[in-house]
């Protein structure tokens, strides 16, 4: 099914329709979910209420507002925002001396996605969601700061933070095996 | 450069990297959710509990007992509280209080009447009407037919007060000895001999038989007999009546009010009526009788105000209407077990309380509406089963191959429940009537409407038993604000130190749909409730 027709099919709610939404971007939304979320319950928990929320919005979908996959990742982003202001911690800090790593550059390029989505789901919370707002969805460091309830000044420097904890882990695990050991299998 | 090469590394890996995801899973949870969504119902532990422990069980839950504990503690220290006034005002001199078959006047300055009433008296003799002060009490309460009335009127300052303590003025005098020879009045003219004046004018008889008990704060007329006097006649059916609800003895400043006018349960206030002059004034007594007591007669929007406290449990039924056929589907698919319902309202309620049984009131509450409905999910599985033929090995050793079926149809059931948790604050404005059914207890009926703002509208849902996904804001709810229509019926009971506990029926419609537009179903409710109260007549 085309995603013009998964669209005018979602606008009548139809059944058919809405299923193959699920199928043609579960995949992508659950690595969004998984971005923010550090454990998988949580990523599936936000998933679910995302999708809920997409067919229970989907009449506010334009395109003017962009891809429609964009857009639901932005709800499985603010979904995952949401829950985390009601079950996470946000005042946790890291070793500042992760600020001054350094990694070689042709790691990222061999690394796989399950292993850079494993890295970011480590980085404390305060660190992971900026980067993901940051980096992943290209919201500014103003917006962060307004969706975090955080100064823009602070959202600049846990973007730092995260970027540097992620380099040195790069290079902590570049000679071990224990990147062997991540089970790709997620579900 | 490291740093775009890292960003840049990681967005392009992630931005287009999909995870493995069982969508068949996840498709049936979120169905259950859009089902959910569309029917705005929840579930909850505590509901689910009611659920299984059926009406009874919701309806004594925690939450009520402890509500209803609440508003029993108060009424508990508001009797407290008003008895302990209670007894520091019978310590006090003025305190008065019927008893049946009794006239009482009760007056806050009954000793300073009283001795101005003397002194009027004295006044009185000295303007050589050679009366007792009983004389002169009786002659000034007619002052408009008595044979005196001309006598009177030289001192009608005087006069007048002694009108408006008429019986009062009694009880400062020796108590008079019943007697034949008395006076109608209890003036016995053989005791003054300087009564002839008085005697001509009130002529004695040995059936008069009011007799005037002098007690130091209370005056009671005992007995009221035959009178020759046509005036003492009347004055005496008047009192023995006492069927005049404001019974004004003279046409001058200070009048005798009745503050209830049931025979042998009369309650009068002694009110100075002249506002310029000193107050003599009322002193209402402690036990309220129903405003509207009299039957009302007395009219007017003069009143009590009233400060209630309200605990209502509610019995809800939910009002379901489709609006398409989704909406349909949605009600077959409804088994009837929404009905285990937690719905309570606490409110603190104003009420003014008019003499002729109308009032109105107005208030603000916080009420809950704990909802539970159960579905049938029903949904048809098609999987497509690895199979493409079937061989048939036959008896000559040829082989016979039939095409597998492609696609396996499996219908699978599942009872999901959803369980909503409403929470708001409730104001409320009505108009009601009161018909007293005695001084004490009476029946009321009101009638209003209600404006309700959602503070909370939270829930989740299960199917089959474990927990799918709970929501802090049920996104199917409207938030803006709700409508009811509002009604109550009821009997009030008036206590002493003025404390009314009340018990009744309250109804109420929701007038407003609580779904969003968007969803195929309208759902409002109606909830019928035991309305209990308790309030001090201020």
């Amino acid at each position: 099914m085309k995603e013009t027709e998964i669209i005018s099919g979602c606008l009548r709610s139809q059944a058919s329709a809405q299923r193959a939404l699920v199928d043609t971007y579960a995949g992508y939304l659950f690595t969004v979910a998984r971005r923010y979320m550090p454990d998988e319950a949580s990523a599936q928990d936000i998933l679910q209420e995302a999708f809920i929320k997409v067919f229970s919005n989907f009449h506010q979908f334009s395109k003017e507002k962009g891809k429609l996959k964009n857009w639901m990742s932005r709800i499985v982003a603010n979904e995952a925002l949401r829950r985390r202001k009601k079950y996470m911690d946000y005042h946790q800090s890291e070793d500042p001396e992760t600020l001054y790593i350094k990694a070689d550059p042709k790691v990222w390029s061999d690394l796989h996605e399950e292993q850079i989505l494993a890295l970011v789901r480590e980085l404390p919370d305060q660190y992971r969601m900026v980067f993901n707002l940051y980096i992943m969805e290209g919201y500014d460091h103003k917006e962060i700061g307004e969706k975090l309830n955080i100064n823009a000044s602070t959202s600049r420097s846990n973007l730092a933070r995260a970027k540097a904890i992620l380099r040195k882990r790069i290079i902590q695990t570049e000679n071990d095996d224990s990147w062997k050991k991540i089970n790709l299998n997620i579900v | 450069m490291e740093k775009d090469k890292l960003e840049h590394s990681i967005k392009s890996k992630l931005s287009s990297y999909e995870s493995a995801v069982n969508t068949d899973n996840l498709w049936a949870g979120i169905q259950a959710g859009m089902t959910e969504a569309a029917t705005g119902t929840a579930v909850s532990s505590a509901s689910a509990t009611a659920a299984k422990g059926g009406i009874l069980t919701s309806l004594i839950s925690t939450k009520w007992i402890l509500g209803l504990s609440v508003v029993g503690l108060i009424g508990i220290a508001a009797i407290f509280y008003f008895q302990s006034q209670h007894q520091n005002k019978q310590s006090e001199p003025f305190d008065q209080r019927s008893t049946p078959n009794t006239t009482h006047i009760a007056s806050t300055s009954a000793t300073s009447s009283s001795n101005k009433e003397y002194v009027g008296s004295e006044e009185i003799k000295k303007t050589g009407h050679n009366r007792t002060s009983n004389n002169s009490d009786i002659a000034s309460s007619n002052v408009n037919s008595n044979p005196i009335e001309g006598v009177v009127s030289k001192n009608s300052e005087s006069s007048l007060e002694n009108t408006s303590h008429s019986t009062s003025s009694t009880m400062m005098l020796p108590q008079n000895e019943p007697s034949k020879e008395s006076s109608p009045l209890g003036v016995n003219p053989t005791s003054n001999p300087s009564s002839h004046q008085t005697s001509e004018e009130f002529p004695s008889t040995n059936e008069s038989n009011i007799s005037s008990s002098s007690v130091a704060q209370e005056s009671t007329v005992t007995k009221i007999g035959d009178t020759k006097n046509e005036t003492q006649v009347e004055l005496a059916t008047e009192v023995a009546n006492q069927s005049t609800e404001l019974e004004e003895l003279s046409t001058s400043k200070t009048s005798l009010v009745y503050s209830n006018s049931l025979e042998n349960m009369a309650h009068f206030n002694l009110t100075k009526m002249d506002a310029t002059t000193e107050f003599i004034g009322s002193l209402p007594p402690n036990k309220v009788t129903c405003p509207s007591f009299g039957g009302g007669s007395r009219g007017g929007l003069r009143g009590y105000f009233v400060g209630e406290v309200q605990a209502i449990p509610y019995y809800s039924i939910p009002r379901i209407t489709a609006l398409s056929e989704e909406g349909e589907l949605w009600k077959q698919n409804k088994l009837e077990t929404e009905k285990y319902l937690e719905t309570f309202q606490v409110n603190a309620v104003g009420r003014y309380q008019t003499n002729s049984g109308l009032y109105v009131h107005g208030g603000v509450g916080y009420g809950q509406l704990d909802e539970k409905f159960d579905i049938n999910l029903s949904q048809t599985i098609t999987t497509v089963e690895d199979l493409p033929v079937i061989i048939i090995i036959r008896p000559d050793g040829m082989n016979d191959t039939i095409p597998a079926p492609l696609e396996v149809t499996q219908d699978s059931m599942a009872l999901y429940s959803t369980y909503n948790y409403h929470r708001m604050v409730e104001f409320t404005a009505a108009v009601g009537y009161e018909i007293a059914l005695n001084s004490a207890l009476a029946v009321y009926g009101d009638i209003g409407m209600s404006v309700n703002l959602y503070t909370s509208r939270s829930g989740y849902h299960i199917v089959d038993n474990v927990d799918v996904v709970s929501f802090d804001e049920r996104p199917v709810f409207k938030t803006s604000t709700g409508y009811k229509l509002t009604g109550g019926l009821g009997l009030r009971y008036y206590t002493e130190n003025r404390v009314v506990l009340s018990g009744g029926i309250d109804f109420r419609s929701h007038l407003s749909n609580w779904i969003r537009d968007e969803h195929p179903i309208e759902l409002r409710y109606t909830d019928i409730g035991l309305r209990l109260g308790v309030g001090y007549v201020f």
